[in-house]
């Protein structure tokens, strides 16, 4: 009887994680530290020391994210934002402002943003 | 601002893109639809004025990617103020054309119940979109981007809202003694199939609301429905005055610092700040545009539905759906809900209400439903038209701007999206309505409680972004130890 029931309970247990799959599984706003070099257009050659990863992530997430990668980096150093949700994009100016950073530039890809921003003015 | 953006695939005309087509098919659908309707009947031109006005709203929400939530969870959450001005932007300009309308003859406005239930409603609400990630207008328009997370956001606000609304049970109780006696003296006044002293909704709606007022600002004053009554006391005193109020605090507490740092001033002169403040106001062109269009719309809206009514002489819908042979789901007034100007939360709980009808709960022994708003097929709900016409509009926006992509959910967000939706769905029937039936529509005619909901509204944006942020640390740190780091 219990081994019925624990059966029964795994089946209901694989197909709920079964129903996760209809869902993308990639973790929502994941951030770390990364060297690369990126070309950006009209500004050239820019180190990036962080990336922040928001595909997907729903305000304010990106927002918060950011806030606190920004507050981690050195200054001068430049972090990059991933992001596919058009209303973060539109404010990250406005964040930047705030943050004391700079804005350099938000690059369009077909189904995302780049998002380059360095701390300090 | 140097936004340096690089465009990909610039080869096709932007009207050949694939996405370009998209929209065009979009549109075309509408207004075969639209056409459609006028053949059955040429009294749908009422409801296809709710169809395109909603289309208008939703294209510009997405133009100026105007997320009303952001408004106040920004200040808190990045202390930033952008969408808030946006939106005071469209206050101001709403109001004047409201005043317009008004004075013309044709508003179709109803000033709110003035109570607690304001603050504690919109509370709850403003909790909710923090982690929804946007509001009731918000979602339509993040739908329309493709985004179905939002979708879950409606679904939920739709079904929390009809359960509210229409649902009886042991917590009935909870309401004090005073609310009980009061509805029990109503229910006499009321037909057998209302049951106003069962279901907690019901004995609120009759107990406590009933006994309330709702004025505005120019009948307070004692000038009602003169000119100078809607010209100072309704949009100067109650939209205007606050709006300017607002965004002087906005600069102070948010932007003055940075501008003045910026531009180099160490002893500004009036000139300054008041540059500053222009600065201020226009730094996100698009969402300043957009509320100058949404403002401008929303005003003009009240006046085609007011002239409308005029023109069949009649004062809701429900009249022109039993003129033309329609009598399903009409509440007992022969009634449905027909704000006559921009509305989000009402149509929604009717959509809840409707398929719980079709599933067999019966949910027009309520007050809510069954005398004030009707449970109309959802493809003879104007206001819902309006609805889905911000979704496809934002959809036509957002395919011509190759912004439209599909989203899916994680487990987290869809999670978040249906707690807080219910939530937004709970305060939205506690406070009458959501941050434009309560808020944008109410402060811009002249009703003050408006300026209440958004106290209550930023109280609970307030307290949502310490839980959000909370939430956030709680689970890093989770997933940091998971990972043996």
């Amino acid at each position: 009887m219990c081994l019925i029931v624990r059966v029964a309970k795994r089946r209901v247990g694989v197909h709920i994680a079964g129903l996760f799959d209809l869902f993308h599984d990639r973790p929502v706003g994941t951030s770390g530290p990364v060297i690369k070099d990126v070309d950006i257009p009209g500004l050239g050659v820019v180190r990036v020391v962080h990336a922040v990863d928001c595909l997907g992530a729903m305000c304010p997430r990106p927002q918060l994210l950011t806030l606190k990668v920004l507050g981690e980096v050195g200054p001068g150093e430049v972090v990059e934002v991933v992001l596919d949700n058009p209303t973060a994009v539109e404010g990250f100016p406005a964040l930047a402002l705030t943050l004391g950073c700079t804005y350099l530039a938000a690059v369009r890809e077909p189904d995302r943003w780049r998002v380059y921003l360095r701390k300090g003015l | 601002m140097n936004v340096a953006s690089t465009s990909i695939a610039t080869e096709a005309h932007w009207l050949l893109r694939k996405s370009s087509m998209q929209a065009m098919g979009v549109f075309l659908f509408v207004v075969l639809g639209s056409l459609w309707a006028l053949a059955q009947d040429t009294r749908f031109v009422y409801l296809l004025v709710y169809v395109w006005f909603g289309l208008a709203y939703g294209a510009l929400l997405q133009y100026g990617r105007f997320c009303m939530a952001s408004a106040v969870r920004d200040l808190f959450a990045v202390k930033v103020p952008r969408m808030a001005v946006g939106v005071m932007i469209a206050v101001a300009l709403y109001a004047v054309v409201a005043a317009i309308v008004s004075l013309a003859g044709f508003s179709t406005f109803h000033p709110n119940a003035m109570g607690w239930h304001i603050v504690i409603g919109a509370a709850i609400f403003g909790f909710g979109i923090v982690f929804t990630g946007g509001c009731a207008s918000g979602s339509l328009y993040k739908t329309g981007e493709g985004n179905m997370n939002s979708m879950l956001v409606i679904l939920a606000i739709s079904f929390s809202q009809a359960i509210v609304v229409s649902a009886s049970g042991w917590w009935d109780a909870l309401v004090p003694r005073s609310w009980l006696d009061a509805a029990a003296v109503q229910a006499q006044n009321m037909p057998a199939e209302l049951t106003i002293t069962k279901g907690w909704f019901d004995i609120f709606t009759a107990g406590y609301i009933w006994g309330l007022k709702g004025t505005t600002m120019a009948e307070i004053l004692g000038m009602a429905e003169t000119a100078r009554g809607i010209i100072l006391a309704n949009t100067l005193l109650t939209a205007i005055l606050p709006v300017v109020l607002i965004l002087v605090a906005l600069y102070v507490i948010y932007y003055r610092k940075g501008y003045l740092r910026r531009s180099g001033k160490a002893n500004p002169s009036l000139r300054d700040e008041l540059a500053g403040m222009w600065a201020m106001c226009t730094s996100s062109r698009n969402t300043a545009l957009a509320g100058i269009g949404l403002g401008i719309l929303a005003g003009l809206h009240m006046y085609v539905t007011g002239a409308l009514r005029e023109h069949y002489d009649i004062f809701n819908f429900g009249e022109l759906l039993v003129a033309m042979g329609y009598t399903n789901g009409l509440s007992i007034q022969d009634t449905v809900f027909d704000p006559g100007y921009w509305y989000i939360t009402t149509q929604e709980a009717q959509w809840g209400g409707w398929i719980m009808q079709k599933l067999g709960i019966n949910s027009m022994d309520s007050i809510f439903f069954g005398l004030d708003n009707g449970l109309p097929n959802p493809l003879l709900n104007a206001p819902g038209f309006m609805s889905i016409g911000i979704i496809l509009g934002a959809a036509i926006m957002a395919l011509f701007r190759r912004e439209f992509k599909w989203k899916l959910p994680s487990w987290e967000t869809a999670f978040f999206a249906i707690v807080g939706g219910t939530l937004m769905g709970l305060g939205a029937r506690l406070a009458m309505g959501c941050n434009i039936g309560a808020f944008f529509a109410t402060v811009t005619n002249g009703d003050p409680s408006g300026w209440i909901f958004l106290i209550g509204m930023t109280i609970g944006a307030y307290i949502g972004v310490k839980v959000f942020t909370w939430w956030m640390d709680w689970s890093t740190a989770r997933k940091a130890s998971e990972c043996g780091l």
